[in-house]
């Protein structure tokens, strides 16, 4: 019963998404103006080298992600329409785990527009694609339960828009790194390097899915 | 019925000890009918006394939802304090004026809102519906309605019928509910009630935004709830005819 409300929140949102996309659209537009005016900032050559390449995309990836998450939830306070759920036996649960899969879903869409801006733009030849999908599939894996946990925990502040940024980058910073790196390394043609930094963010994925189930039912309250 | 006792007989004490049995019985049987007088007194009572803000003394055997000594604080105000409150199937209307509390009471119903002190209890089917229509952008009313209702584990083949029902013809019901006005997304929300039909209906000024045959409409439902033993709780400022036939009228201050 619970998965099957977990899929019917995440379908939910998806439908949502379908029908009023300008969560994706705002977050798709600033990945690409980020990143190309990122890349212009750090030069072209520089911004080439797989280190700085990675960590302009992935930087631009959790400013995406907050972006479309927070609007999925304003979505969500337009007419009250959280509480319809929120009032609902499990609903709690569902409406994080949902919201996480299906967000999961649009960080992974966002991705793929700013992958391939990225690889154009900077010209990348990446030696290990394989390892570089296992990277990104990681990645976004990490990212999207710390970034709706702290919509969550901000959701009934006026100030929501400008605290998420503020107490989620700090816990987000390890994601970055290990990201970035793993990215960096599945460029470079460093397989070992590449397998590790992914294990360390499915672990860190693990880790922030199981916080959020366990706080989320209260945060929300 | 009173006992008669021998006028000026000299009682020997095993005859005492023999007539106290009695005596005791009697006493215990009169306490009882006492007591069992001032609960219906109290049953009857229940509504002035809630009105008037007293702690019912007894417990109830038929309530629907619950609230004990429920305290609920909202920033640095506590909006309800040692609240206890018995809903039972039938009609109950919240009045008060603005800031009294009735949404909170309604929302603390409906597990919505955290109770700094005190207990809830409510039953599993408890539905919701607020001020607004709680409708989710981008999805139509049809969408919404069939989403909440798989959620509750409830077939969704009744969504259509309740939203036509309500007025909402099938070719609004699929469209976005942001394109509905604001009285058609109220109707669609209230056929969550013909959907869902749950055990305790909690309606947070539910005549808001809808036209006068949507509100005889409400009426007749909130009849039919009430004489299928449903429990519904009606936050109002006006609709004045349903005091009568409630059960109780909570006056919030």
């Amino acid at each position: 019963m619970m998965l099957e409300r977990i899929r019917l929140a995440a379908a939910r949102e998806a439908l949502a998404e379908r029908g009023q996309p300008d969560g994706l659209i705002a977050a798709v537009t600033f990945v690409a103006t980020l990143i190309l005016v990122e890349s212009l900032a750090v030069g072209p050559l520089a911004a080439t080298q797989p280190e700085v390449a990675s960590a302009l995309f992935w930087i631009a990836m959790v400013f995406a992600a907050i972006l479309a998450t927070t609007r999925s939830f304003e979505r969500e306070l337009e007419d009250d329409a959280i509480d319809a759920v929120l009032a609902l036996p499990g609903g709690r649960d569902a409406l994080y785990a949902g919201k996480t899969l299906a967000l999961t879903a649009l960080i992974a869409l966002i991705a793929l527009v700013g992958g391939a801006l990225s690889l154009l733009l900077l010209s990348l030849e990446v030696l290990l694609p394989a390892h570089l999908a296992l990277v990104l599939v990681a990645g976004i894996l990490a990212l999207a339960p710390v970034v709706v946990l702290f919509v969550v925990i901000a959701l009934r502040l006026r100030s929501r828009a400008a605290l998420v940024p503020i107490l989620a980058l700090p816990v987000l910073v390890p994601q970055l790194v290990a990201a970035t790196n793993g990215t960096a390394a599945a460029i470079s043609g460093d397989a070992a390097a590449a397998l590790g930094w992914a294990g360390l963010l499915l672990a860190f994925a693990l880790v922030y899915s199981v916080l959020g189930l366990t706080i989320v039912p209260a945060a929300l309250e | 019925m009173r006992q008669r006792w021998p006028a000026g007989a000299a009682v020997a004490p095993d005859l005492m000890a023999a007539r106290a049995v009695p005596l005791a019985e009697h006493l215990r049987a009169a306490r009882d009918r006492l007591g069992r007088a001032r609960l219906g007194a109290r049953d009857r009572e229940h509504a002035c006394r809630e009105s008037e803000g007293e702690k019912p003394h007894h417990p109830r055997v038929n309530s629907t939802a619950a609230l004990r000594a429920a305290t609920v604080v909202l920033g640095d105000r506590a909006i309800l304090r040692a609240l206890d409150l018995e809903i039972r199937p039938g009609v109950t209307v919240v009045r008060g004026p603005n800031g009294s509390g009735k949404t909170t009471l309604l929302r603390a119903l409906a597990g919505l809102v955290p109770l700094s002190r005190g207990t809830r209890e409510a039953p599993r089917r408890t539905l919701y519906l607020g001020q607004r229509a709680g409708l989710l952008r981008g999805l139509s009313a049809r969408d919404n309605l069939r989403f909440l209702a798989s959620f509750r584990g409830d077939p969704t083949d009744g969504v259509g019928p309740a939203l036509a029902a309500w007025g909402i013809a099938a070719k609004s019901a699929n469209r976005p509910v942001e394109s509905l006005s604001a009285g058609e997304q109220r109707r669609a929300a209230l056929a969550r009630i013909d959907v869902e039909r749950c055990d305790l209906v909690l309606l947070d000024e539910p005549f808001g935004e809808i036209d006068d045959e949507a509100a005889a409409q409400l009426l007749r439902t909130i009849r039919r709830l009430a004489g299928e033993r449903r429990s519904v709780v009606i936050a109002t400022h006006g609709r004045f005819e349903l005091d009568g036939g409630a059960n109780a009228v909570i006056r919030l201050a």
